[in-house]
């Protein structure tokens, strides 16, 4: 059932077992997973079902430290989230991301890989990914084959491409129809409520931009209002204490993470000599190759360090794609598929004379297209350029807090203070360097490090990738992390946190899926936990 | 008869001296020429002498104590014996063996990073040499 919050009275209270605050990635799936269970669940949304200017707007923020987009346009406040815009690059995170590297400060997942395994093939299901097999060797085929890399410090991988899943578009009818589940649009979480002396949360205090301020009780509280929104709630929150909900370490908001990226050649090129491009430049459907196992996925493949190439280099997991390098058709080539279309649409080409005389002065290159267009095999390129993007470092100054500027509701709006350091200009030096010992013991080709890697200003080599991560991480210890290792929040025994700012260290890899299994695997927990309670009751 | 013997063993061993100095000043001037030899046929073994070039010259930028084109060739082959195995050979497999000269040195990591290219030592010392053969051939 959807019900738009600027039609509730002033002062109702609605009532829930659990209500989940915010309908993107990470609330979607919860709500889809409890639609089977007997709780009566609220799922809040501050937007409606499309896009508003004026909802939007309650994102605007200030960012203060490395360059970074508009706070108002990183994300999404409709019903989808940022699933509305995101563009389906999907890969869970690796085994070595959820260690504890002594060369990484404040890395360790409460948890190793293997525990999210389960979920992450369910995420598959929610995010119309194929199969769950993310290594070359699975994807190969006689057309499509990856590098072989001599050394023990570079792989090939692949990343799957979603739809991309709209998660509001494709889940709206279901979450419509589930009878346990009242959507309510158009609703702002302003507070969570708790008593004066802390512990469990008591009420969410919400409004829409009518001004119309209800409340929701709940016996648990989800907020999945993403990596930004999350640490900005937690600290608006302060009937306990004057520092925000959950932050008795003061790290609510701390060890903000993007992935920085470093776009198509600014980490260089590559000057091939045999180059097998087909596995790693073009994305499409491509059948699992790996024995017993069936299926197909859209994917394309990239290259990566070994979990060895990352301890002996000590640096922090990274990602790198490769493509041909925009290469000028030949003035005959051009001419000759102009005469092609022509002729093929029964069109008398203009300047015909003129366009024979291109194509028979340049009849070398015109044979040589012709020949690989017919064959079907891969032309060689002639320069290769990089992408690289990578793992951040948790660093506690990385940074959401909050302003002085309000918003529509007079809540202060949040400051972004986004931190990179040399240690990440040494990361991706390292990969470089790494990439081309090991093209060059292969044989495959030269790589030409920018100027920009080794000595340019960091602002003009990286950006970010609009993945908002860490703010609320997750710790074992109360004293490291906001939430525990069932995403709850330390000290309130009925508020949980999802989404990526839960990360502990975001990896290099896209987060939705990541965000997507961590949801479904709380919609457990939280099942679980009730069922508890409801059996202690009785 | 002790004086006598020991004027006979000095005499002999100032004899075996200059024996043995007068071929080592023979060889090494033997080997600089066929350093030299190899240092001309390796030069011919790259296919771009232009980009070489470029590369060379940045190369002796940052190691000016090669500038030697002997020295280069003695570096490359890995020292005097391989010098004078390698300059017998024909040019096909010279170029082979540079090539896995070239992939041994990435996988030891003997690479070194010259206008933001990161090639293998002996790379850069072949681009070197062609950047010396040029500087020579115009008189600098």
């Amino acid at each position: 059932m959807f019900t738009d919050a600027r039609t509730i009275p002033a002062g109702t209270t609605l009532t829930a077992d659990v209500c989940i605050v915010g309908a993107g990635a990470a609330g979607i799936s919860i709500a889809r997973e409890l639609a089977h269970s007997p709780l009566d669940v609220c799922l809040l949304e501050s937007g409606g079902l499309e896009y508003d200017l004026d909802t939007q707007q309650l994102y605007r923020g200030r960012s203060v430290g490395f360059p970074y987009f508009p706070l108002e346009i990183a994300r999404l406040r409709f019903f989808g989230g940022t699933t509305n815009h995101w563009g389906g690059a999907s890969r869970p995170l690796d085994d070595s991301d959820f260690e504890a590297r002594d060369w990484v400060p404040h890395s360790g997942w409460p948890f190793r890989r293997e525990a999210l395994d389960p979920y992450y093939r369910r995420a598959h299901g929610v995010l119309e990914l194929g199969p769950y097999a993310y290594d070359a060797g699975s994807w190969t085929t006689d057309e499509r084959r990856p590098l072989r890399f001599e050394g023990e410090s570079l792989r090939s991988a692949v990343l799957q491409q979603s739809p991309p899943t709209r998660l509001g578009q494709v889940y709206r009818e279901e979450l419509r129809r589930a009878r346990n589940i009242r959507t309510c649009l158009n609703a702002n979480l302003l507070e969570i409520e708790t008593a004066p002396t802390g512990g469990p949360v008591t009420r969410l205090r919400v409004a829409s931009l009518e001004r119309n301020e209800f409340y929701v009780e709940a016996r648990a509280y989800v907020l999945a209002t993403g990596g930004i929104e999350n640490p900005r709630l937690l600290l608006l929150s302060r009937r306990a204490d004057p520092a925000g909900l959950g932050n008795e370490h003061d790290l609510v908001g701390r060890f903000f993470m993007d992935h920085p990226i470093a776009a198509w050649g600014k980490p260089g090129t590559v000057a091939p000599y045999r180059f097998p491009l087909r596995f790693y430049a073009q994305r499409g459907r491509a059948a699992l190759t790996a024995g017993g196992k069936s299926g197909a996925a859209e994917l394309w493949g990239f290259i990566t360090p070994t979990a060895e190439g990352l301890r002996r280099e000590r640096m922090l997991n990274w990602g790198m794609a490769v493509r041909r390098a925009p290469e000028p058709d030949p003035e005959g080539v051009v001419a000759a598929r102009y005469l092609r279309d022509s002729l093929l649409e029964l069109d008398w080409p203009e300047d015909l004379f003129e366009h024979v005389a291109s194509v028979m002065g340049d009849l070398e290159n015109v044979a040589e297209r012709g020949w690989y267009a017919m064959t079907g095999r891969e032309r060689p390129a002639e320069r290769i350029q990089l992408m690289y993007w990578a793992e951040p470092l948790p660093n506690p100054d990385s940074r959401v807090y909050l302003s002085e500027e309000r918003d529509f509701f007079g809540q202060r709006r949040v400051v972004l203070d986004w931190r990179l350091s040399e240690h990440d200009r040494l990361n991706i030096r390292r990969a470089l360097q790494l990439l081309a010992r090991e093209l060059g013991r292969a044989g495959i080709g030269r790589v030409r490090i920018d100027p920009a890697v080794a000595e340019g200003d960091l602002r003009s080599l990286f950006e970010g990738s609009f993945h908002h991560m860490g703010t609320t991480r997750m710790h074992a210890d109360p004293s490291q992390g906001v939430v525990d290792r069932n995403c709850r929040v330390h000290g309130v025994p009925n508020l949980y946190v999802a989404g990526s700012s839960v990360f502990p260290t975001a990896g290099h890899a896209n987060p939705t899926v990541t965000i997507v299994a961590l949801a479904l695997r709380l919609a457990d927990h939280i099942q679980e936990r009730m069922k508890v309670t409801v059996v202690d009751a009785g | 008869m002790k004086s006598l013997a020991r004027r006979k063993l000095l005499q002999h061993l100032v004899l075996a001296a200059l024996l043995g100095a007068l071929p080592a000043s023979l060889r090494r001037a033997g080997a600089g020429a066929r350093a030299e030899a190899l240092a001309a046929r390796l030069t011919g073994c790259l296919s771009d002498a232009g980009g070489a070039y470029r590369l060379g010259a940045a190369y002796l930028v940052v190691a000016p104590e090669e500038a030697d084109r002997a020295r280069l060739a003695l570096h490359i082959a890995g020292g005097a014996a391989r010098a004078r195995a390698l300059a017998r050979r024909d040019t096909p497999d010279l170029r082979r063996w540079l090539r896995g000269r070239q992939r041994r040195d990435f996988a030891a990591g003997r690479t070194v990073e010259v206008a933001g290219w990161v090639l293998s030592r002996t790379e850069a010392r072949l681009c070197a040499l062609v950047a010396l053969a040029r500087r020579q051939a115009a008189g600098g």
